[in-house]
């Protein structure tokens, strides 16, 4: 899970986390839902602007998710979405490639701290856990839930 | 040397052929059928049918024994990913990617791979090479 509030905050003021989303398609929109109605401000960017039709309007009228028309994979891009000073980006586009790309980028050039890639291919968790990069993977979290429930 | 070249486009097929010429044992992997039985036929079944972004397909390929790995797909994006598979997983100790799209050129060579061709950067200095002579001319 993805926390929200700062573990060794003494202040007690929760700072709100900046998070980057690449990819609007039906797991960026989920994930862009959810880490914005838990408190966080979250840039989605997506090529395709039909894309953010998507998003809630109530979100984002109140500024909660920030859309941005662009590419993943160029530094450019992700400067003029203001992804540079975000604690977390997460690339869920179904390009495995693209994510990879995307997320080596804001790890290793943007020096984002926490990089999440969406890959499907199991094989390839631990070249890239090794790199530095964090990863989803839909069919290993599929086989804990069926795991879970044979419990 | 063995060569494994990702991509029957024009470029994968020219190198294979290059490579062969030069001596070198080579294995091509496409993943369209129709691309794949064109290059297999021409080149003389040398060309593995699958996903070369795949761990599974460099597999099939013999990636593990490879002296030099080039991708020339036509996204940067998957380029990257064949060559950091074949580096990381198979240990492969040269790596070529071409890359279409000067941006990426170098994110790719600091995402450790060996050699980036900037195709756009080649076709440019080609042209100016052609066309600076004639301005020349016009003086």
């Amino acid at each position: 899970m993805i926390q929200t509030s700062e573990g060794n905050s003494n202040s007690g003021v929760q700072r709100l986390k900046r998070i980057a989303v690449i990819g609007c398609g039906s797991l960026g929109t989920q994930i862009a839902i959810e880490l914005s109605s838990s408190g966080n401000i979250v840039i989605v960017i997506d090529k395709d602007p039909k894309s953010f039709l998507s998003l809630p309007p109530h979100l984002l009228e109140a500024s909660r998710v920030v859309t941005a028309i662009g590419d993943g994979t160029q530094e450019v891009s992700l400067r003029q979405a203001g992804v540079q000073d975000v604690d977390l980006l997460i690339a869920a586009t179904t390009r495995e490639s693209v994510n990879l790309m995307s997320g080596q980028l804001a790890r290793h050039v943007m020096r984002i701290p926490v990089v999440v890639c969406l890959v499907k291919d199991s094989h390839l968790l631990s070249i890239y856990e090794n790199l530095g990069i964090k990863t989803i993977n839909p069919d290993g979290l599929l086989m804990e839930a069926i795991k879970d429930g044979l419990d | 040397m063995y060569a494994i070249v990702v991509g029957c486009g024009t470029t994968g097929i020219k190198i294979a052929e290059w490579l062969m010429a030069s001596g070198s044992e080579i294995t091509l992997i496409e993943k369209i059928v129709e691309k794949q039985r064109f290059a297999d036929n021409l080149l003389g079944s040398v060309v593995v049918l699958g996903d070369g972004t795949t761990i599974d397909t460099q597999n099939t390929a013999g990636t593990k024994r490879a002296d030099l790995f080039i991708a020339t797909l036509s996204s940067d994006e998957d380029n990257m990913l064949a060559c950091q598979i074949a580096k990381h997983h198979f240990e492969v100790n040269r790596t070529i990617a071409i890359s279409g799209n000067p941006d990426n050129v170098n994110l790719l060579r600091l995402l450790g791979i060996d050699i980036v061709v900037d195709v756009t950067d080649l076709i440019t200095e080609k042209i100016q090479s052609l066309v600076a002579p004639m301005l020349v001319e016009d003086l």
